[in-house]
Formats: structure tokens, sequence, C-alpha cells
């Protein structure tokens, strides 16, 4: 199957800055799958998801989306309602002051019939679970509530891939677990392509594949499990581990279960 | 205290001043706004009060709701009842006042009719949603469209302003909090100090709104947004034979307070 | 190096409308000085109203704030003298820098307070020694600095004012792990040199457990609990019921302990879970 994003050797410097933020990115992502993607602030990993959908477009190489070349200006709009982009403070992605309204904007701006865009909208609402907050005020909700409108109101487009860059940094961890539930679901119920970038390791764990970033290059690339597992490599990043991985590396036990049930399970089995 | 700012606020709900067409909204509040300048005797400006007292209970909007939104306007009222007090010329109140009883009555019309001016304003914008009332005001000027005037961009400034009042307004409140456990002190001093202490505050909001409108702009473009060309709106505007009522009712309304200025009512 | 002592603390918003809500009800607390707390909470538990309350910034509907014995909102005057003794970071603030350099942005408390020029310039100095801005970023602009280093020149401008206690309202929020460890080190570094008491609003529950000496739990405007974390982490099945978080390393040592482990005392960080373990015979 053709990978929904691909990467082709791509470099990316800022116009005026002298660094190179991306090093010759090589990178494919299957249709379907949730991938994460962890690194400290400066990276390179938010960069990566503006090339996803042509907010920045590379400085050498290419990135195809759906076979689209992000560089085609022609294209721009068939590419944008192919990846939706959701991004880290909620506030400045809300462009109504009713939840719904909000909702409506990207088909709106699509031109997609009056009749289509509330079914849409309905659907959209249903799907993050706020549906019963339609005709709220948005400046009212908590972080998790307004992120997930955000969500929405990108789903309404019906894109293939969702990109969310760092969309739980400013969240508490109540609408962390709301956020990472959602976009959870919408790969795995709805098949779509689900790209998250974070600093925040535990919401990885539930991915089907962690990318690591350091000085614009990918460190790491595989299953959270295999990729945790690494604990020195981690550390070196300045990355946490999760706990279940750090006690499983020290008691000199395989890896491989991230969850403290399953974590727990081997360190019992051991003691019998 | 900044968070009691009801300007731009919207009470959703569902009597019928919510559901006329924002359009016929609009074109009423002029008509309303024409009526009120035109009325001259206590007749006249009474009829008024009346009118706007029946739009107020029809929409369910309480009492206390208007006065939270003319609470920042009390310093204009207060001013032009002044002025209106001490200059006009003819008998005085009491013998040697500069108080006269044609001032008493000028000034008492003057707040009557700012203060009316202001409520009808509230009954539109706490009936009617900011997109509806743009969306509205978009339609109403797109013959203006034909003389190049770019209606959908300026109406589109128009909600975004509507939509990033509030969430300034806190932003504000978070500075300004930020700043006295600084010890900065807005109390206190003259007129410049008080204009200097400003700057702490004006300063990194300011910034801030740079950088929303930076985010903003990306997120709409990564929502598809390019202009007017080709959009659709999920909420269609429709006239419904209650509009042609309420800008029939305008209407005669308008005619009979102009009828009564003629007797001098 | 100030004590704090709470009494009958209760605050209610937009009191008389139909918008009341009361954030706080009947908070009494004594905190030492020099004490390091923590405290955690939901979003909307009332612990921001409450650290809001600490420094006059909120005037309580009902009960006293007492720094050092003297209540803080006696007069105006007290009211305005507490902000020089309680020094609280709020969220984010980064959000709050306006001056052209850094120097003068960390300068802006000392200014405030009325010192004299060779003293602002010694506090501006120190508070940026403690939380590791270099000397050559004192005369740039705070807005061309990064996000982790603006955040660290915000603390520091309300170090400068050396506070006699120090309040700090999620002084991590947004970072990295890289950038979260070095606030929390810079600010273990005040209060090990000054002695201040510290007080700082968590979500990490990591750095809670393994930073502090007490921690108190906010739920709906109530103290739900108040303890060291021994106390606090050898009752997790309350802080789940709560609905926060627990250590990850508690989180393992429960469910070892439903397996059957019968591990040993509080377990809140990593160390104390390998010490554990190493207890029931695992390594």
């Amino acid at each position: 199957m053709e990978p929904i994003i691909r990467f082709e050797n791509v470099h990316f410097t800022y116009p005026e800055g002298e660094r190179e933020i991306l090093c010759g990115i090589d990178l494919e992502i299957d249709e379907g799958s949730f991938v994460a993607v962890l690194g400290h602030n400066g990276s390179g990993k938010s960069t990566l998801a503006k090339h996803m959908n042509a907010i920045l477009v590379p400085t050498e190489g290419r990135v195809l989306v759906a076979g689209l070349d992000t560089a085609d200006e022609d294209k721009l709009l068939e590419l944008r309602r192919t990846v939706g982009m959701v991004f880290q403070n909620p506030d400045n992605q809300i462009v109504a002051n009713v939840v719904e309204d909000d909702v409506a904007f990207a088909p709106e701006n699509l031109g997609v019939p009056p009749k289509e865009i509330r079914e849409r909208v309905d659907a959209a609402l249903k799907q993050v679970g706020m549906y019963d907050f339609r005709m709220h005020a948005p400046h009212l909700l908590s972080g998790g509530q307004k992120q997930r409108v955000a969500i929405a109101g990108v789903i309404a487009m019906q894109p293939r891939v969702l990109v969310l860059d760092e969309p739980t940094a400013m969240l508490d961890p109540q609408g962390r677990r709301e956020v990472v539930q959602t976009v959870t679901a919408l790969c795995r119920e709805k098949g779509m392509t689900v790209v998250l970038i974070t600093h925040h390791m535990e919401e990885c764990i539930g991915a089907d594949r962690l990318i690591v970033m350091s000085n614009g290059s990918i460190v790491a690339d595989g299953s959270p499990q295999a990729v945790f597992s690494q604990v020195e490599l981690m550390e070196r990043e300045g990355l946490d581990v999760p706990e279940t991985t750090r006690v499983l590396h020290e008691l000199g036990l395989p890896t491989d279960a991230l969850d403290p049930e399953t974590c727990a399970e081997r360190i019992a089995a051991r003691l019998r | 205290m900044l968070k009691d700012v009801t300007l731009g606020q919207y009470f959703p709900g569902n009597t019928v001043t919510h559901r006329l067409d924002p359009r016929t909204k609009i074109l009423l509040l002029i008509l309303l706004i024409v009526a009120i300048f035109m009325a001259g005797g206590w007749v006249g400006n009474g009829l008024m009060i009346a009118v706007t007292a029946v739009c107020m209970i029809v929409s369910r909007i309480k009492p206390r709701s208007i006065f939270k939104g003319l609470k920042p306007m009390l310093f204009i009222i207060v001013f032009t009842s002044a002025l209106n007090l001490f200059y006009t010329e003819g008998t005085p109140v009491f013998p040697g006042w500069i108080i006269t009883w044609e001032g008493l009555e000028r000034s008492a019309k003057m707040v009557l009719r700012i203060v009316l001016l202001i409520t009808d304003t509230f009954l539109l914008t706490y009936t009617t949603s900011p997109i509806a009332l743009t969306d509205g005001m978009e339609r109403l000027l797109s013959p203006l469209k034909k003389i190049r005037v770019p209606v959908h961009e300026i109406t589109m400034m128009i909600s975004m302003a509507l939509r990033f009042i509030p969430t300034l307004i806190e932003e504000t409140d978070k500075i300004m909090s930020a700043q006295k456990a600084r010890g900065a002190d807005f109390e206190t001093g003259g007129l410049v100090k008080r204009a200097k202490a400003l700057i702490p505050i004006l300063v990194p909001l300011f910034v801030s709104s740079f950088r929303r409108a930076d985010e903003l702009a990306v997120a709409m473009e990564s929502r598809c947004y390019h202009g007017g060309e080709g959009r659709t709106r999920m909420k269609q505007l429709r006239f419904a034979p209650r509009d042609l009522w309420a800008l029939l009712l305008g209407a005669a309304l308008l005619a009979g307070v102009i009828v009564l200025r003629q007797f001098g009512l | 190096m100030s004590e704090l002592r709470v009494e009958a603390l209760t605050h209610t918003y937009s009191a008389g409308t139909p918008f009341e809500k009361t954030a706080i009800e009947n908070i009494s607390l004594t905190i030492p000085s020099g004490q390091f707390v923590g405290l955690l909470g939901h979003t909307g538990s009332g612990k921001s109203t409450f650290i809001q309350h600490l420094n006059a910034l909120l005037k309580p509907t009902g009960g006293t704030v007492y720094v050092d014995g003297e209540d803080i909102n006696k007069d105006k005057k007290s009211r305005r003298a507490v902000k020089n003794k309680v020094g609280l970071v709020f969220q984010y603030p980064e959000y709050q820098l306006f001056e052209e350099t850094v120097f003068a942005d960390i300068a802006f408390g000392p200014r405030n307070m009325g010192l004299e020029k060779a003293e602002i310039e010694q506090r501006v100095r120190e508070a940026a020694h403690f939380v590791g801005v270099e000397e050559e970023l004192m005369e740039r602009s705070p807005l061309e600095l990064s996000g982790g280093q603006k955040r660290r020149v915000a603390i520091a401008g309300v170090i400068a004012m050396r506070p006699g206690i120090l309040i700090l309202d999620e002084p991590t929020a947004g970072l990295d792990p890289a950038g979260c460890r070095q606030i929390m080190d810079n600010i273990c570094t005040y209060r090990r040199e000054s002695g201040a008491t510290v007080i700082i609003v968590s979500h990490n529950m990591d750095d809670a457990a393994r930073l502090t000496e007490r921690l108190i739990v906010f739920d709906h405007g109530h103290i739900a609990m108040d303890g060291s974390p021994e106390e606090i982490f050898s009752k997790p099945e309350k802080l789940v019921e709560i609905g926060l978080a627990v250590p990850q390393a508690t989180r393992l040592a429960m469910a070892l302990r439903e397996k059957g482990v019968a591990l040993e005392g509080a377990v809140f960080t990593h160390g104390q879970l390998m010490a554990a373990l190493k207890g029931v015979g695992v390594c």
C-alpha cells in the first residue's frame, strides 16, 4: 500500500535562519496508523508537523501527501482538506463565538451545501463528545473541551490525516486525557491517520509507532515498547521513560510491558 | 471587574426576537434609532419607552443585563446631561440659578435618548449571535461589493473582533494581576503616573495579540479559509412572514412618531 | 522566611448574583517558616483562588490571612506591603514580560519597592543567578529568548523582590522534560539558599512527591488531604478517588500489591520502589 505521507530527504532552514531545522528526513507514514512524535523543544518536531500540510515547504527534498506534492501551490486547498491540523493553543484556532458555528467554519470555506454542513458539524461534535455543548460560547469551556472543539472543527473537513502539533502542552492532566482518548478513538474507529506531536511520553504509550526527534533528525523509530526500552538513548535526549520500562530495565527483564498491570505481572512471575 | 463588560455578548434563546432574521433586526434597529431621534415631545418619548420595554419582555432580556451594559457608558451619559443642564438658556428653576427648566427637560430627554439607544442596540446583540449578525450585515451590504467595497473582509474582521473580546479581557485581567503581584500600582498618582503604569499591561497585551493573530491566520488557512469566494453558510438566512410583520410594525412606529412630532407631542 | 496562617478563609465570586460561586470554603491552615509545600487538585478545585489570597490580590469574602502574625487585609498599606513579602508567580509568567531588556524586567519588582539603585542591581544579579540566566542575556530583549529562558526571567522578576514566601502556580506548565527539571532545580536552589517558604501548585505528581515536605490536596474548595508525601501516598486510593493521578512508582506499586507482592512502606519515587522490590527479594 502506498504510504499516505512520504518525506524524501527533506531539509529545511528558515529564510533568515542559519541553523538547519530539519536535516534530511526520510519518513513514510501508513494510512490508518497512529504515530507519535516525541522530542525536546527545538528538536524539529513541530517543523516536521508543519511540513505535512504545507504551512512550511522543504528547502530541499520533497513531501508527498496522498500523492500531492506539498510545494504545488495549485493543489494547496486539496492538500489542506486532506490533512487537518490542530495547534497548541486552543484559543487561537477557534474563530466563532458559538461552538457549532466554529465547527462549521472549514466546510463553509470549502463550499459544502448547507444541509451537508449541518450533518458534518453534528457528526464531528458527537465524535469528540461535545455535541451537548454545541450552543455554548467557546471561551467558557475548559482547555480540554476547547481543544476537542478544535479537533471537531478539523474533522468536519473529513480529512484523511489528522496532525496535532503539541495539542496537550497547555492542558491539565484531565484535558490531556480527553484529547488523547479522542484522537485514539478517531484512529481506531474511523481509520483516520493520526500524527501526534508531544513531549509527554505517557501520551505515546497507545500509539502504533513512536518517532523520536533530536536536532532535526530522527534518532529512534519503532513501536513504543521498542523505543522506550532504549533507556540510555532517551535519557541522553533529555526525555522521560515510563517508570514501568525503567523498573523492568533495571531488573534485567524484557521491557515490553508499558502498562502497570502487565509490568506488575512480569515482576510477580519472577518472584514465584 | 473587567469580566463584567457585556459588550458583544450573546444570550442564546428561542424567543420571537431570537428567531427573527438578523437582517430584519438590523433594519429594525435603524428604524428604532431614527424614531428615537424623531420623538420630540413626552408622548413620543413615552411611546419609545413603551416599545423598548415590550421588546425587552418579548426577548426575555432582564433589566439587570441592560444595566450592566449601561455601566461603562455612565460617564458619557452624565457628561451629556450635565452639558445640557448647565448650558441651556431659559427660565431659572430658582431665581439666580444657572439651571433652567428648559435645561432640565432637555437634559432629561438627552439621557433618555442615549439610554434607549444603547438599550435597543443591546437588544440586538443580546438576541443575535455574532455570526448571524455579521452574516446579516454582509448580506445587507452586499450591493456595495459592486463598487469594490470588501464587504466580506470587513464583516469577517468584525466577527473576529467580537470573538476575541472575551479572550483579551481575560488576558488583561491576568496580566494586571501578575504585575500587581510585582508591586505595580494602578490606583494612585497623577494622570501621567497612571498612564505610565499602563505600559506593563499594554506591552504584553500587544505582544500576545500579535502572536494570536499570527497563529489564528495559520489556523484559518489550515482550515481552508481563502476569502469569501465560493463560501457557503451552514445557517441560511430566510425571510419568514414574521420578518415582514416586524418591519411593518417598525415602519408604522416611525410614522406614528413623526405624526406626533407634527402635533408637538 | 515568613510564616503563613490562614483562618476560616472563604471566597465567593459574584456574591449576590445568579452567577454566585463559592470557590473555597472555610480553609484553615498554618505553613511554618521555611516549609516546602505542594498544592494539588483539579483545575477548578479552588487552589488558584486560594493562592491569590495569600498576597492580597483577592480579598477574602470571609476569614483572615496572617503573614508573620499580621492581618494582610488590615488596611490599604498592609495590602500593598504584603506584595513584597509574598511573591506570586502566575501560570505562564513569561506573558508578563514587557521591558526592553531582561535586566530592566527583572528590576521591575524591586523598583516598585522603591529601593536604591545599587540595591536593585545587586538583587537583579542575584535573582538571575538563582534561575541560571547568564550575564550576556541581561541586555537582550526578553522577547528574543527561548520559551524556557523567558519563563526563568519571569520567575527571577519575582525572586528579585526577595519574598519570604514564594508561591508558584504550575511553574513547569508547557515545558519539555528538560525545561521542567531545570525550573524545579532553580526553585530548590532558591529555597535552600534563601530559606524561604515555598508553595508550589503542580499537576506533576512525580515532582510534587519527590521534592516537597508537605502536600495539601484541594477538592471542591475544601482541603481533602494534608500531610507529608509519605502520609499522602500511603493512601493512594484516596487520591485516585478524588480523580488525581498518583506518581508512576506509586501506580506500579499498587499494581504489584494487587498481584500479591507485599511491598513495604509508602512508595512514590523510583528509588523507593527499587528498594521495596529489593526488600521482597526481587533483585
